[in-house]
């Protein structure tokens, strides 16, 4: 039995092996080319920007927290929290590293529909917060 | 000379990021699908069926709570996901446990969000986000 689900467990992890591989070079490339620059000039503006914010934030690469103390200081110099809300929501939800590994596991069509309900829960939550923020969060 | 030089750097960069990330996600994601394989041959179809199947209304939630409560590591819900997939589980409930998974995945990030942004931002973003990852995955329950 033992043999059984060492054997299973290796034939899986080699054939996956090569995608995930793929995946992580795929998101360091796109970290080396996407600068702070270009995701602080579409953060600029008010809430107007959530669609464009959530819409960044699912195409930025790596872990949340390298962009957390950018998004502090973005917070410092006066873009809302709302905005700063929905783009950890839609980078914490896809990234680029995903596309590859998700693909090869559940299709495309899967992955098309979490992109797109993931922009769509980026967008409600930054609209929830927003109205939170108004009602209850403010002393 | 100086651009060749500048591309060798990036390249470079590229290289041992990849390697560095790939050092520190392999291990886990060996051991996740060791756990895919061990849902696989252990647990029947029909006790993935009476938790994650029989109600959507229960196991919709409770796939997203399992992915924020276990610590499951990056790219490793996956193997287990789809095992739980190939047992019988709906897409809703894979959406549910991957979007559960990536929100709730590092307590190190939880901390650092909660530090900058405070404890009221934090849970507010956190709640709202199951929420809605609960509403989506009804969503595409419906439509896949």
């Amino acid at each position: 039995m033992m043999i059984e689900i060492l054997s299973t467990t290796l034939l899986d992890f080699v054939k996956i092996l090569p995608v995930l591989i793929l995946a992580i070079i795929f998101s360091q490339i796109i970290k080396m080319y996407f600068s702070e620059t270009k995701i602080k000039k579409l953060t600029e503006e008010t809430e107007k920007n959530f669609a464009k914010t959530a819409a960044v934030g699912l195409f930025t690469p790596g872990p949340l927290l390298i962009y957390l103390p950018i998004l502090k200081s973005l917070k410092d110099k006066g873009v809302p929290l709302s905005i700063l809300v929905a783009f950890i929501t839609s980078q914490t939800l896809i990234g680029p590293g995903r596309i590859l590994l998700e693909i090869s596991y559940f299709g495309p069509k899967f992955f098309s529909y979490r992109v797109i309900f993931s922009f769509l829960i980026a967008l409600g939550v930054a609209t929830g917060f927003k109205f939170l923020e108004k009602n209850f969060l403010k002393k | 000379m100086l651009l060749n030089q500048k591309r060798k750097n990036k390249i470079n960069q590229i290289f041992f990021g990849s390697l560095q990330e790939t050092k520190k996600i392999l291990p886990i994601f060996l051991l996740a699908v060791f756990f895919g394989t061990l849902i696989k041959l252990f647990i029947p179809e029909q006790i993935v069926h009476s938790l994650l199947g029989k109600n959507l209304f229960i196991s919709i939630p409770l796939a997203a709570l399992l992915g924020i409560i276990l610590p499951i590591p990056r790219y490793a819900t996956y193997p287990i996901a789809f095992a739980l997939f190939t047992k019988g589980a709906d897409y809703g409930i894979v959406f549910a446990l991957i979007c559960g998974e990536v929100i709730g995945e590092s307590i190190i990030r939880d901390i650092l969000e909660i530090k900058l942004f405070g404890i009221r931002f934090f849970t507010a973003r956190f709640v709202l986000s199951t929420i809605f990852i609960i509403l989506s995955a009804f969503a595409i329950q419906v439509l896949i």
